[in-house]
């Protein structure tokens, strides 16, 4: 069936893409994949309707941030969000490259899980998607400038921080 | 370089060597097209329905015939099949279509 064709294309294309943004937006590993399931259940019902208005990604990106929006809101009763949870600390460490001390990395993390939402939002996707300013702008569909302002008031907060801990 | 200069490229190190490279988990795409088969609309239910709707109308038009002996005529099994099958489908083809739109 065609539709099915387009759906694994779509989920071959985005299922990176889509996780990496509800990780950034819910800051939690096993929420994000919950979430980002949640989100292509959506897209492959709302698929056969999709006309093109607008471009595919920023589509599926509406249907990320609204279904993360949504998982949110159910959890705002329940438990903050939070960067220090396992899940996080286990996919930091997984992430390790060796050349920084494994120790320190989990800091950074939580210093970034301490900053204003927005900004901690954009400093993480900004990180994941290999510092581009315009695929974080259209994933969470913020213009340029305000991607890089935010993401520079975000490093200087963190730099701070980061000063601040170490002495 | 500067204090400054130095603790912000730390920073950026410190995530890219944390955030850059993360995928979704191994499994991710099977664990989707599973929830998606499961979410696929089964038109077992709406079968049923319309073969409970034929039983019913059937039901009816046998009370009928039996309570209304004019009724019998040469057309009459026509008739009756019609005034069982049509409205079946009907409510068949109008319950599939409300579940797939």
């Amino acid at each position: 069936m065609a539709s099915d064709q387009q759906f694994e294309a779509v989920l071959a294309t985005y299922q990176n893409k889509v996780f990496r943004l509800c990780y950034a937006m819910l800051g939690d590993r096993a929420a994000a994949e919950e979430t980002a399931q949640d989100v292509f259940v959506r897209i492959w019902k709302a698929l056969p309707g999709y006309r093109g208005e607008s471009s595919l990604s920023t589509w599926i990106y509406a249907i990320a941030r609204n279904a993360c929006l949504t998982s949110l809101k159910a959890r705002a009763s329940r438990h903050a969000v939070s960067l220090e949870n396992p899940g996080v600390l286990a996919a930091a460490e997984r992430a390790t490259s060796g050349t920084i001390a494994p120790d320190r990395r989990p800091d950074i993390l939580r210093l970034v899980g301490e900053l204003p939402e927005n900004y901690r939002r954009v400093v993480l996707l900004y990180h994941m998607e290999e510092r581009s300013y315009e695929e974080v702008a259209l994933m969470l569909d913020l213009p340029l400038g305000t991607v890089k302002t935010w993401l520079h008031r975000a490093r200087r907060q963190l730099a701070v921080a980061l000063v601040e801990e170490q002495t | 370089m500067s204090d400054e200069e130095r603790t912000l490229r730390t920073i950026d190190e410190e995530l890219d060597a944390a955030l850059a490279g993360i995928t979704a988990p191994r499994g991710f795409a099977a664990t989707v097209r599973r929830r998606v088969a499961a979410s696929r609309v089964s038109a077992l239910p709406e079968i049923l329905d319309s073969i409970g709707w034929v039983a019913v109308l059937a039901i009816v038009f046998m009370l009928l015939l039996w309570l209304v002996p004019m009724a019998r005529g040469a057309w009459w099994p026509v008739v009756a099949g019609s005034g069982v099958i049509v409205p079946a489908l009907f409510y068949g083809w109008r319950s599939i279509r409300a579940i797939t739109e």
